[in-house]
């Protein structure tokens, strides 16, 4: 199992911080198993995409990157 | 997605640079070896890694890569005369062998001993399937020689060409083993119209378009299979796999006369250019036809697709917008633009010369791209910290991609593990309709 820092997003409401946590010998003999964790004060959330975890991190944080508004992407 | 510092590290190929001396651990695809044709003949100019050289068949037949400009004032050695086992500057005569040793200076007294103390840049070659390879790493760090399978068949079991692809390389990879997209860019039937119902892919793409993508880490980089339902006679399993750090290779089975497999090889030029080696071959007995060692349909073909008079520029650019015919993607498929590989271009070099990953957002389907991503990135940092990255040893020698459809409970890496890495004596698949 490993733990890796994607991404931290910062804004408004704080800090939000993507993980990647690849489980390297899950049922299914040699198959990758990918999930992506959301930390935000203390509390941890699971997303199945990086791009889901990065979206809401933007969310939560209210770092404007991910979030389609005017002036960002 | 990457950090900005993240994508500079995988993208940037130069010397001295992250990913530039982690390619420098692995043969490089230089030219194709009938661009050689024949000893002492035209030196070719070619660019790799950010690095001018020149490639010139000498006397014994043997290649020699050297740098492009000549020790003495810097002329190009593009113009010099290949002679006498070397390549001599037309400017002022120095000749230099291929090891990149000065072994003729008549422009200085014969008595001086100058031309021994001389030399310019040299790198090794191979060649294997019929192309040259280039090693530009450490000499004590030289790796395995690529023998791959496709260069072990007879030449008529196997095509090869190559086209210019004017961005960064990785975005050249990452489209090769996104195995989803092929839904959409090399598909896309109009709404409210069906695939052939008859075919395996037919049903497999009229039930899901989104494939189940999983990865398997090995010595070489990965396998991968892009998994898609197909009813009840189970699911349709496409297995590729990705040798590092620029190789992929995925089957071709299922719809062809005889068992074959395709593969790229996204070889940097530069920060902005790649070169795309494109191969096909077969492990069946009968040899290819000449249409299909042409690569006809791929949008790689040499003299169709291909402008070879013209650095194997594609015909199909940005500048003429690939020729895209908005009827046809109105009525037959997503993109419009005629040949598979050419819309695989048309869509990587429009996020840019180098891609902004900064501003991704990755779902379930993209999970080989965010594993060679991470491969790639732990490889660099073995090398910095001085060990050898993955791909370097011959593990990769017997390996074959292999589409077959498995029984839904079937666990696809173990059931086709005999076949991927060919586990039991070799043999002629049969080809599945």
């Amino acid at each position: 199992m490993s733990r890796d820092l994607i991404e931290a997003f910062e804004g408004p409401g704080g800090r939000a911080e993507v993980f990647e946590v690849v489980d390297e010998s899950p049922g299914r003999a040699g198959v990758e198993k990918v999930e992506y964790e959301v930390v935000f004060k203390g509390e941890r959330r699971l997303e199945q995409t990086m791009g889901g975890a990065s979206v809401l991190a933007c969310e939560l944080s209210g770092d404007p990157r991910f979030l389609g508004r005017s002036g960002s992407s | 997605m990457l950090t900005q510092e993240q994508n500079e590290s995988l993208t940037r190929v130069g010397a001295g640079t992250m990913m530039g001396e982690l390619m420098r651990r692995y043969w490089m695809p230089a030219v194709l070896s009938w661009e050689l044709a024949e000893p002492d003949g035209p030196p070719l100019m070619i660019r790799l890694l950010g690095e001018d050289l020149v490639a010139f068949r000498q006397t014994d037949g043997r290649v020699g890569l050297v740098g492009a400009y000549c020790a003495h004032r810097r002329a190009n050695l593009f113009w010099g005369r290949n002679e006498e086992c070397g390549l001599r500057c037309v400017y002022h005569g120095w000749k230099f062998d291929l090891d990149g040793n000065c072994v003729d200076m008549p422009s200085e007294p014969e008595a001086s001993n100058f031309k021994d103390k001389v030399r310019i840049p040299s790198y090794p070659t191979v060649e294997a399937g019929g192309v040259v390879w280039a090693y530009m790493g450490p000499a004590e760090k030289q790796p395995a020689p690529p023998l791959f399978e496709w260069t072990q068949v007879p030449a008529d079991h196997r095509g090869m060409t190559k086209v210019l692809q004017p961005c960064n390389w990785l975005q050249g990879l990452e489209g090769g083993i996104d195995s989803s997209h092929t839904n959409f860019l090399h598909g896309g039937k109009p709404p409210g119209v069906g695939y052939d119902d008859s075919t395996v892919m037919g049903r497999a793409r009229n039930r899901s378009l989104a494939p189940d993508v999983e990865v398997v880490p090995t010595e070489y980089g990965y396998s991968y299979a892009g998994i898609r339902p197909v009813g009840d006679e189970g699911n349709y399993v496409r297995a590729y796999h990705w040798i590092m750090p620029f190789h992929q290779l995925r089957p071709a089975q299922l719809n062809a006369e005889k068992p074959r497999i395709n593969g790229h090889m996204w070889v940097p030029i530069d920060d902005f250019n790649t070169m795309v080696y494109n191969l096909s071959y077969t492990f069946g007995k009968e040899p290819m036809t000449e249409r299909e060692r042409s690569l006809a349909g791929s949008g790689n073909e040499l003299g169709v697709d291909v402008d070879v008079a013209n650095g194997f520029r594609s015909f199909q650019t940005a500048a003429n917008d690939y020729q895209i015919d908005r009827q046809l993607q109105k009525t037959e498929t997503y993109s419009g633009i005629r040949g598979t590989n050419t819309q695989d271009r048309a869509v990587q070099e429009s996020m840019g010369p180098i891609a902004d990953r900064s501003l991704e957002r990755l779902g379930t389907t993209d999970r080989a791209i965010i594993t060679a991503r991470r491969t790639l990135m732990r490889a660099v940092k073995t090398v910095e910290d001085g060990g050898d990255p993955p791909g370097t040893a011959d593990s990769y020698y017997k390996i074959r991609s292999i589409e077959k459809v498995l029984p839904k409970d079937a666990a696809w890496f173990e059931a086709l593990k005999p076949d991927l890495f060919q586990l039991e004596e070799p043999q002629e698949l049969s080809v599945p309709r």
